[in-house]
């Protein structure tokens, strides 16, 4: 009885020994997965630089590493959304560039191209087929991402201007690559992808006579801007490390367009 | 000492130790219920429970956290998947029981447990491949639907229902059946009228360990279910689930907000229905 | 009530595979009479109960030679309805064996199973068979208590009636009281006394003064073969075969 109460204290005592994270020498980053790629491959290139310190890198996505960042729990934060108040208060941002919104169309429907307050009225579900908008006869089927998704607010703000918002059919799926499968399977689908990529089996659309082309990315009005997000007084570490990931010239391999001078923090 | 002293040490240090598990186990069950009590209180003191539970309209930013929408989307799509799944699992328990000879049953067994152990993604990624067109072509919408959801579900359960199934009908003492055969039952009444009822309990618990998998699954009904809020009742269209509306909004609503307090109390709601459940059971078992 | 039949049992040998349980069995039975089978566990007198209502095709790989003639049906020809055969050839089997129902429901289940539904003809067969079994007067008024609540006599006797209920003319009874006390065991013994004549049975037992108290007619069986039968009192006073006396002596092996 006595051994076994021991024991059960050792390993109560034991447990406060367990090393806190985040450790002295390492930074930890959590949020957004848009540029979960890119914030590891700098992280890599970055702890070469500096021996001795470790980087962790998780994702979570954009509320939630903004969440963790205000309780202090992470170093930074990745996110898509401009923090609230209620998540992560008085927090500083390094953009990392802008992240294009692509729109996709399932090539069923027969269209490519939208004026972009059409754009907004087949998002908002106030156009109900394609034959509306010079397509085939076929049902709009709008697939969205959910509410912490740092996409849908930017084409919430940027395409449907704050007024109205998703389709109330809209159907919800969790990843850039549910949605683009969706879009590809289901007959007169229309959904948005982050980042410039391969889009197998759907129509990219041109959006108000415009369409994405990487060489002229900045002619292309939507996108989002991830941010990494550090506390007030972080440490001379941390600030180097986001710095150097703000403003290494490879960006654009993952898909991440420069800001225009003057847009850049 | 003597051995026997020894032997009561040993046994006082086990029930101690077993005594500890348990208890912290109770006390980790205990702090989740405690957990979202506290959560979800606010929000059911604040608009009222039945106001809170009863409305349709689901726009947790707009303050509107009506659940009706995602409560029925949880029992149709529960329902369909035992519905669909019962009488699979029952026939290939009947199969595993009584029909196979020899090594055959556990054969059986073995390859549906390791059907049981398959990962949930993985049933959703059939789902999404397999189930989803045939739905889409078969009713003209988009396919993801609650339809969807409840046919993943049901094979997803079948083993485990289908294994449950067959450990209940050989659980009946084979001097039973041969007291019914001997009366001259054959071997399918003996089936229904004797095996069945003897083993009822058993199988309405094998029932409860499936619609609580069933209740408590989340991505593969996420795959295909489309994620609507919108409520409504055909099982063609889109819907959403408690556990799947929880999983697509929790990381937009950080803790001590009324989105994470509604998803505290959808999170109850699951619990709950599931108390019921196991109610419902402990009753059928003061049977003869 | 009409006749129960004799039974003729004649040459019989049993395989389990390639293994051989009965060989040459000769056997008869006078029609309402008890004949009790004797021998070591393993000498085949529960193969020679079973293949009489072909309990026996349950075993894998079963085969058989010979002919049991119960009444004028042999009951190992191939084109014997089981079903039927086993309405007409009740079972009592060594371990008590009440389904997990009440009292009524398993007397009843016979009846049911062949089609009765009229509750007041269900209650009065079960009545009926419940008296024939001597329970009645302990389980009137508690019929639907589970069966299971029962003591083991009760249920050994309960068992009896739900043979009964389904109105066979033959019995079969495989050591019927080797899970029961004493007491218990006299009250089975009693109502195989009162049950003579009316039906025709055939006792598996290891015991023997219960032998020579129940039956007309006694078997001895060794290894699968038939040593001696004869009326009882002749087997168990003055056995023609050194090996019968030796086991009715207790001198076995």
């Amino acid at each position: 009885m006595g051994k076994v109460l021991a024991l059960w204290i050792a390993i109560g005592s034991a447990l406060p020994a367990v090393p806190r994270w985040p450790a002295p020498r390492s930074i930890s980053v959590m949020g957004a997965s848009s540029v979960l790629a890119y914030v590891k491959a700098g992280a890599r290139l970055w702890q070469r630089a500096h021996p001795g310190y470790q980087v962790v890198v998780s994702g979570g996505g954009s509320v939630a590493g903004l969440i963790e960042l205000g309780r202090g729990h992470v170093n930074v934060a990745m996110s898509d959304i401009a923090p609230r108040a209620e998540w992560a208060a008085g927090v500083v941002g390094f953009p990392l560039g802008k992240l294009p919104i692509l729109f996709v169309v399932n090539r069923r429907a027969g269209v490519d191209a939208v004026g972009a307050n059409v754009l907004a009225d087949i998002l908002r579900g106030r156009i109900g087929n394609w034959a509306q908008v010079g397509g085939q006869a076929m049902p709009v089927v709008v697939v969205g991402r959910p509410l912490a998704s740092g996409a849908r607010l930017a084409v919430e703000r940027q395409v449907l201007g704050g007024r109205g918002s998703f389709s109330r059919f809209a159907l919800m799926q969790l990843s850039n690559g549910a949605v683009l499968r969706t879009v590809a399977d289901t007959p007169g689908a229309i959904g948005f992808v982050e980042g410039e990529r391969q889009l197998p089996g759907v129509v990219q659309l041109a959006v108000g006579g415009r369409s994405f082309d990487r060489r002229e990315p900045n002619a292309w009005p939507y996108y989002a801007i991830p941010t990494l997000y550090v506390n007030p007084g972080a440490s001379p570490a941390v600030l180097d490390f986001v710095r150097y990931l703000a403003r290494r010239p490879d960006r654009a391999r993952y898909g991440l367009v420069p800001l225009p001078r003057g847009q850049a923090s | 000492m003597t051995a026997h002293s020894r032997r009561l040490r040993t046994d006082r240090r086990q029930q101690v130790l077993l005594g500890a598990a348990a208890g912290l186990y109770a006390a980790v069950g205990l702090g989740v219920l405690l957990m979202l009590l506290v959560s979800s209180g606010p929000l059911l003191l604040r608009v009222g429970v039945w106001q809170a539970l009863l409305g349709v309209h689901w726009n947790p930013l707009a303050g509107q956290f009506g659940l009706v929408p995602f409560m029925s989307g949880t029992l149709l799509v529960t329902a369909l998947a035992i519905l669909l799944a019962l009488p699979l699992a029952m026939a290939l328990a009947v199969v595993g029981a009584r029909v196979l000879r020899g090594t055959g049953p556990s054969l059986m067994t073995r390859g549906l447990t390791v059907l049981a152990a398959v990962p949930s993604v993985i049933y959703g990624w059939w789902g999404l491949t397999t189930v989803v067109p045939v739905v889409r072509r078969w009713s003209g919408g988009p396919g993801f639907s609650l339809a969807s959801a409840g046919i993943v579900l049901a094979l997803m359960i079948l083993p485990t229902l289908a294994v449950l199934f067959q450990d209940a009908l050989t659980r009946v003492p084979p001097t039973w059946q041969e007291g019914s055969l001997a009366l001259g039952a054959t071997d399918d009444q003996t089936l229904v009228r004797l095996i069945w009822p003897a083993a009822r309990a058993n199988l309405f618990r094998a029932m409860l360990v499936a619609v609580a998998r069933a209740l408590g699954e989340t991505m593969a009904v996420q795959m295909v279910i489309g994620g609507q809020t919108i409520w409504q009742l055909n099982l063609l269209r889109p819907g959403a689930t408690l556990t799947t509306q929880i999983l697509t909004d929790l990381a937009v609503f950080p803790p001590g907000t009324a989105g994470y307090r509604a998803l505290a109390v959808m999170a109850l709601l699951l619990m709950a229905g599931m108390y019921m459940l196991v109610r419902i059971s402990e009753r059928w078992e003061r049977t003869p | 009530m009409s006749q129960p039949p004799a039974i003729r049992v004649a040459d019989l040998s049993v395989w389990y595979g390639a293994q051989r349980a009965l060989t040459g069995i000769t056997l008869d039975v006078p029609a309402g009479q008890v004949l009790a089978l004797i021998g070591a566990s393993g000498c085949g007198k529960s193969t020679v109960l079973r293949a009489l209502n072909r309990m026996i095709d349950r075993v894998p790989n079963v085969r058989w030679q010979g002919s049991a003639m119960v009444g004028d049906t042999d009951v190992l020809g191939p084109a014997v309805d089981v079903v039927a055969l086993r309405r007409r050839v009740g079972m009592v089997f060594q371990q008590p064996n009440p389904f997990p129902f009440s009292v009524f429901d398993n007397v009843a289940y016979g009846p049911r199973l062949h089609g009765i539904k009229h509750p007041a003809r269900l209650r009065k067969t079960v009545e009926d068979s419940l008296k024939q079994a001597a329970l009645w007067d302990e389980v009137r008024g508690k019929l639907r208590r589970p069966a299971r609540a029962l003591s083991g006599g009760q249920q050994q006797r309960l068992c009896i009636a739900r043979a009964l209920a389904v109105k066979p003319q033959v019995l079969l009874m495989d050591e019927p009281t080797a899970a029961l006390d004493p007491l218990s065991t006299a009250k089975i013994e009693e109502l195989v006394r009162e049950l003579k004549g009316r039906y025709t049975m055939v006792v598996v037992t290891h015991n023997l003064q219960q032998a020579a108290r129940i039956s007309d007619w006694t078997a001895f069986l060794e290894a699968g073969r038939l040593i001696e039968s004869g009326q009882t009192g002749t087997i168990f006073t003055t056995p023609r075969d050194a090996r019968t006396e030796n086991y009715i002596t207790g001198r076995y092996e």
